[in-house]
């Protein structure tokens, strides 16, 4: 090994500080015993007390790794403290020719590549990144299982954009081991519209869950969103960062009690017993709702302003043009399920509901292997506004329109829980965004241990309440 | 490789030593150069008056009991995918970054140095790198570093939502972030003399049983045996059991009418249900409050 490389330029040039100690030393040396003494001492209290100029560790500049990483410092996100009282974007859009033209720079050992996400060995790949690599701890039980199809429903919607599928690849083996995706949106935030970008599907190889990747992938994906002239995202996660602008909890639905049991995804109480289990959550073998029917090509101008309109009543929620409509809620088998109430005598399209399948990978378990699990999706119901907009007084107009909505949407959740048990789902679940708080209880949810926050990316707004939430992202 | 590149950095600063540096970054080199090729210092402090010595001792000696702490506190830390990696590699890695960070015109290129046998050697030394089969991995974890107290990726923004108890009352820390059913808090009864039928070993059942054998016709407040409890949850050692040694009636009625095989049937569990049914003394025709016979409770 060579010699020392970097104290070694210190006999070139030493800065001011040093240089005039190695002189005050050299007079000190000449210096009488006792005043050597007083000197010494008197440096001894000068370099407690002062800085230290020269001391390295601490005020050293230090790699970003170890550096307490104060990754969202950085960022345009609203502060933890920060109380907002008006809403707007934290920082200006930046014109793009001050956009950085060139991704940011990875270990050499590692390269940006684009996902083909229509490609299937592509996919493929990406596939197993996520499902083998999410965040398991020691007494894991499930795993996320994304199917394929499932990826390119949530990441090729209309407007998708080749360049916010990133991925990252072992330079050597082009091995996928990062991924980050961003899809576009249109978003309502109370009362401004803007096109946004939705951030999901962060993912790290499990191996280099080094925390130094990820800021790297969100830096990039929001220089190619940048590029673009998009200067919002939303995104969701489990942790709270700076800050969220909604926090959802789930709620979950039994629909195979007996193996939700055995899986361990939920408790059964001591004196409890399977049997009362199993009767509580047996669901008739048939709809209710007359005229309800799987959603079709027909019925997405119909579809759409019912979506529109309910959404209205939401403090975030996303706008959906016919295309959206299309690519969101016309089922796709094994992926996602909608259906509309068509009334008999009119023949109008009157309500929907929709729900997506995310099953996860039961982990070590002798009896099941896949826990199959509906997620409530968008819907919209029917209410009789020319009623409503006859009472005067907000909180009592506010009163009925629920009242209105419970009724209609129980039964409609009632057929989505039929609807799921018949495709073989084992538990519905729903967060309490929407009006989802009006059935959850009727209709037998429990709490789940899990919440979801929901972050806004360069825009800050006042805290939404978790019923004034309409955007469900995936 | 990661000792490739530190060799390369270090030979590439010591051979540009007009580099004008600041003295913070000078330092902090040294120390982790040090740290690198000496380990911890062990030398006796310099005389404060020897400003240049004395600085670059206190570099050396913080900077190694910081990286120690360091990778004390990532061990203690329960993510056992953080691998622990030595003092050595800490700073060596260190080194580099500042070096590459630095952007004083050095880049490694791997074709001119460099012997596996050394990486190798580094990568054993350097704790318990799980064996992937795919050492391009290993290298770059140990390169990219590990800071414990920092938010993952996953948890930075992934879909998987890890509720952090701490931050949010009610919220647990659920396998891979999947939300599950929250815990419903378990009455407490005082002494349950079925706990043995409900959970637990077949072994602890009978010890219940030898101690008091007339557990077996005892009811519950529903009517309900132990036999009824084993079967609805699908035990069948202990089903066998009850009737094989300890004589349990197969044919009790709870407060509902329902047989220990009506809860087998409405269950679906099939080794249960053919071991009942193989009993010679069962009725299959008793009907439960709701007028069924156990084989149409069949869900």
């Amino acid at each position: 090994m060579s010699g020392s490389g970097s104290n070694s330029n210190n006999n070139k040039k030493t800065p001011n500080a040093a240089l005039s100690a190695q002189r005050f030393e050299q007079e000190l040396a000449n210096a009488p015993p006792d005043l050597q003494d007083k000197l010494r001492a008197l440096l001894q209290s000068m370099a407690l007390n002062g800085p230290p100029g020269a001391a390295a560790g601490s005020s050293g500049k230090e790699p970003k790794s170890m550096d307490e990483h104060k990754f969202w410092k950085t960022q345009p996100v609203v502060k933890h403290d920060e109380v907002v009282e008006e809403d707007g974007a934290i920082e200006a859009d930046i014109p793009l020719n001050q956009v950085r033209a060139t991704p940011y720079p990875l270990p050499k050992e590692f390269e940006w590549s684009l996902v083909d996400v229509e490609d299937d060995k592509e996919i493929k790949e990406l596939y197993e990144l996520l499902t083998q690599n999410y965040v398991e701890d020691d007494d894991a039980m499930f795993r996320f299982d994304y199917s394929a199809d499932f990826l390119k429903w949530a990441l090729l919607p209309p407007g998708w954009k080749k360049a916010w599928h990133i991925g990252v690849r072992v330079a050597s083996n082009k091995k996928l081991v990062a991924f980050i995706s961003g899809i576009p949106q249109d978003v309502r935030v109370y009362s401004s519209v803007k096109r946004m970008v939705e951030i999901n599907f962060l993912c790290v190889h499990k191996k280099l869950r080094s925390k130094r990747l990820a800021p790297v992938l969100i830096k990039e994906v929001t220089r190619r969103t940048h590029l673009e002239g998009i200067f919002q995202a939303v995104y969701t996660a489990g942790v709270v960062l700076p800050k969220p602008m909604a926090t959802c909890r789930y709620f979950h639905r039994s629909l195979n009690p007996k193996k939700l049991v055995e899986t361990g995804f939920s408790h059964l109480a001591r004196n409890m017993t399977m049997a009362r289990l199993v009767k509580l959550y047996k669901l008739s073998a048939q709809t209710s709702t007359p005229g309800l029917r799987p959603m079709e090509e027909k019925d997405v101008a119909t579809v759409s302003k019912l979506m529109n309109k309910y959404m209205s009543t939401f403090e975030i929620a996303p706008h959906f043009g016919e295309a959206d409509v299309r690519h969101w809620l016309i089922p796709r088998a094994g992926v996602v399920w909608a259906y509309v109430v068509e009334d008999p005598e009119t023949k109008e399209i009157t309500d929907f509901f929709s729900f997506y399948s995310l099953p996860s990978t039961v982990i070590n378990n002798p009896t099941h292997s896949t826990l199959n699990a509906a997620y409530s999706f968008y819907y919209a119901v029917k209410t009789d506004d020319e009623a409503l907009e006859k009472i005067e007084n907000t909180e009592e107009r506010k009163a009925a329109r629920d009242e209105a909505i419970k009724g209609r949407l129980t039964a409609l959740m009632e057929d989505a829980l039929i609807m799921a048990r018949k495709n073989d789902f084992d538990v519905y679940n729903a967060l309490n965004l929407m009006d989802n708080a009006l059935f959850t209880e009727d209709l037998k949810f429990g709490p789940g241990d899990g919440y979801l926050h929901y972050y806004l990316y360069n825009w800050r707004c006042r805290k939404v309440d978790s019923h004034k939430v309409g955007l469900v992202m995936l | 490789m990661l000792h490739d590149r530190f060799q390369s950095a270090s030979a590439f600063m010591a051979s540009n030593k007009k580099l004008s540096l600041p003295t913070a970054t000078k330092l902090a080199l040294y120390a982790d150069y040090k740290l690198a090729t000496e380990g911890l210092c062990t030398q006796s402090r310099p005389s404060l008056i020897e400003f240049e010595k004395s600085a670059k001792w206190k570099a050396w000696k913080e900077t190694g009991d910081r990286y120690t702490q360091e990778l004390a506190q990532s061990s203690s830390s329960d993510d056992d995918d953080n691998a622990q990696i030595s003092l050595t590699t800490k700073a060596m890695i260190a080194y580099i970054q500042r070096v590459e960070e630095g952007n004083w015109g050095w880049s490694f290129n791997p074709s001119a140095s460099g012997s596996a046998a050394i990486e190798n050697h580094l990568m054993n030394s350097a704790g318990n790198f799980s064996s992937t089969g795919d050492e391009d991995l290993d290298e770059l974890e140990a390169y990219l570093g590990v800071d414990p107290n920092e938010v993952s990726a996953e948890e930075l923004l992934a879909r998987p939502y890890v509720p952090n108890k701490d931050q949010i009352e009610g919220a647990t820390m659920t396998a891979a972030g999947i939300s599950t059913m929250a815990p419903v808090e378990d009455e407490i009864t005082g002494d349950d003399v079925f706990e043995t039928s409900k959970s637990g070993s077949t072994e602890a059942m009978r010890a219940a049983l030898d101690a008091n054998p007339d557990l077996v016709s005892v009811k519950d407040d529903m009517g309900m045996t132990m036999l009824h409890w084993v079967c609805d949850r699908g035990n069948v050692d202990k089903a066998t059991l009850l009737i094989a040694k300890y004589h349990a009636d197969v044919n009790v009625q709870d407060v509902d009418g329902s047989t220990p095989l009506h809860y087998a049937y409405l269950l679906g569990w099939p080794q249960v249900i053919a071991y009942l049914r193989s009993v010679p003394s069962i009725d299959l025709t008793i009907k439960d409050s709701s007028g069924m016979t156990a084989e149409e409770c069949q869900g």
